[in-house]
């Protein structure tokens, strides 16, 4: 019972929690995102899922504010995301945090509480206990005096997300959460993406394993510096879309989608 | 000895090493970080060349209008030129960092081994003219403490000690910014205030550190308290407590050192007892050194 938005007319039921209009990102004159629109709902998962250099990590970044876009616009609820305050929670991608900066995980965590203070303001009571229940949620509570060089890449990626989570925000952007992670780190991150979606806030989340999205995710947006397609599982992992995304043969796709078919039933 | 000791230049020369020393110990932890060591390097060279070019200008304009620039100390001369040669080399770097694809790193020792490879060649031309300008060119090469005028003495118990209060002050957030910056863009934090913050203090103290440390040693007083520092403990506050804490004191000592022995510029003492410092935390910190590293081992 992971997912509960399976259809269509449910997500189209939903008020819209980000909106990307046109939205074309270019670097050093090369388009790596062009004229993207999308609608995510409030209140889902969502997988963004590509090839290497798709846009994928362009997208959230720019969804998140830290990308300027080139053309077109981004708004959440409404909004353009630089009059935003406290809505977004981004969880980067492991490999572009500096692993060896002096920091424990217990202070790493604690930053997530950083946005709520004022410039010189120290962090309360309140934020100490919301940094150490984020602690506990994500099985880290035990190694918070830890330093974040000496953790695991499970570890890490849970450490990034208890961040996150002490900023209680209304969308959380992540970016490959679970890449490389031990099955114990995939398992507690799933659960904490499901407890997310429980309280309504609305996930992004750019995922590389295209078998396990069907399981995780209510929907998922196919990208290949273009939008291939957006909707729910279904529509979108097709054969005809991941030829268009990935650009493999039909043999390969049969194989994946047999692939595909094995390992749900094995899940069943 | 004591008579050099209670010596009002001396008193000067002591305090410019050890506030230089404990702002820059402290402001190297953000730097190192930051990963731009080298480019402190480069802009050491670039407040080199500024200053070299800049005296030779002025020289050429009064020979031309002796009673103009006759009226301007040459002291104000050689900080402006430090200050615009380090930020045109940071204009530069940055230029050269969006527009092509090397790695930083490669950029910045590019861009030092040119600059030094200008200044050597400016200051052979100006040796072989003669005249003023030879005498003043060695400190610039290996730092000496006794050249900074009452100004420039002034300036630097200034800008110190806000380098020093601001750092703490802004502490948490220059942290989440250093760390991580797309964190701290989406906690809606002005990084871009942050990030210049820092610059601002690079550029301040790296003109006065090339007059007190040299153009070759100014790197070592950020860095080399700040790598000391690392070897001791695994927060960033008490690294960068420490790593002030180490410059300081390696400025100090090396500011006597300098002092009561001819011939040894302040830049080769300080960075002689930096480096002692930095070694003997290598073998006796209890958190990276190798004493700790083996006794945890054992357990």
């Amino acid at each position: 019972m992971l997912r509960t938005y399976s259809s269509k007319e449910h997500l189209e039921q939903l008020n819209v929690a980000v909106k990307v209009e046109n939205l074309t990102v270019e670097y050093n004159g090369r388009a790596t995102l062009f004229n993207i629109n999308l609608d995510i709902p409030s209140g889902v998962l969502m997988a963004v899922l590509g090839p290497n250099n798709s846009g994928k990590t362009t997208l959230l970044k720019t969804i998140a504010g830290i990308n300027k876009p080139s053309a077109g616009n981004v708004y959440i609820y409404s909004r353009p995301t630089h009059a935003l305050k406290n809505d977004i929670a981004y969880v980067p991608a492991r490999n572009f945090v500096n692993w060896d900066f002096p920091i424990n995980v217990y202070d790493l965590v604690l930053m997530g509480s950083y946005n709520r203070l004022k410039k010189v303001e120290i962090p309360g009571t309140k934020d100490r206990i919301s940094a150490r229940e984020a602690l506990e949620r994500v099985g880290l509570d035990t190694i918070s005096k830890k330093s974040i060089c000496d953790l695991s890449r499970g570890e890490k990626h849970r450490a990034l997300i208890a961040r996150a989570l002490v900023q209680d925000a209304r969308i959380y952007i992540m970016d490959e959460p679970m890449i490389a992670a031990d099955e114990e780190s995939i398992n507690i991150i799933i659960d904490v993406l499901q407890e997310l979606r429980h309280k309504k806030k609305t996930v992004i989340v750019s995922h590389y394993d295209f078998v396990t999205i069907p399981r995780y995710f209510d929907m998922v947006s196919l990208l290949n510096v273009r939008l291939i397609a957006s909707g729910t599982t279904e529509d979108v992992l097709t054969e005809e879309n991941f030829e268009k995304a990935y650009g493999m043969s039909a043999g390969m796709i049969k194989n994946i989608r047999l692939y595909m078919e094995e390992s749900h039933a094995r899940n069943k | 000895m004591l008579e050099i000791s209670n010596s009002f230049l001396f008193q000067t020369m002591l305090k410019s090493a050890v506030f230089l020393g404990l702002s820059a110990g402290m402001l190297g932890v953000f730097i190192s970080y930051q990963r731009r060591s080298i480019e402190i390097n480069a802009l050491s060279a670039g407040s080199f060349v500024g200053t070299l070019l800049l005296f030779l200008l002025s020289s050429l304009g009064l020979s031309i209008s002796p009673y103009i620039f006759s009226q301007v100390d040459k002291h104000i001369y050689s900080f402006t030129g430090s200050i615009l040669g380090i930020l045109i080399m940071i204009t530069i770097l940055n230029i050269l960092y969006k527009t092509n694809r090397l790695h930083p790193h490669i950029i910045q020792s590019l861009m030092t081994a040119v600059l030094l490879g200008v200044g050597i060649t400016l200051v052979t031309s100006i040796r072989q003219a003669g005249g003023a300008l030879d005498s003043g060119i060695d400190v610039y090469l290996f730092g000496e403490t006794t050249s900074l005028t009452d100004e420039e003495f002034y300036f630097l118990r200034i800008i110190t000690v806000t380098v020093i209060v601001l750092l703490l002050l802004f502490f948490r957030r220059l942290r989440v910014v250093i760390f991580n910056v797309d964190i701290a863009k989406t906690s809606h934090f002005h990084t871009m205030f942050y990030v210049h913050l820092i610059n601002v203090f690079v550029v301040c103290l790296v003109a006065l550190s090339v007059k007190l440390m040299g153009v070759f040693l100014a790197v070592s007083i950020f860095l080399i308290p700040a790598v000391t520092a690392r070897l001791w403990s695994n927060r960033l506050f008490t690294i960068t407590l420490l790593s002030g804490f180490f410059g300081g004191l390696g400025g100090g000592i090396g500011a006597v050192i300098a002092g009561n022995i001819s011939h040894v510029s302040s830049g080769i003492s300080i960075t002689i007892v930096l480096s002692i410092m930095f070694f003997i935390s290598l073998l006796i910190a209890p958190y990276k050194g190798l004493l700790g590293v083996w006794l945890r081992g054992r357990k």
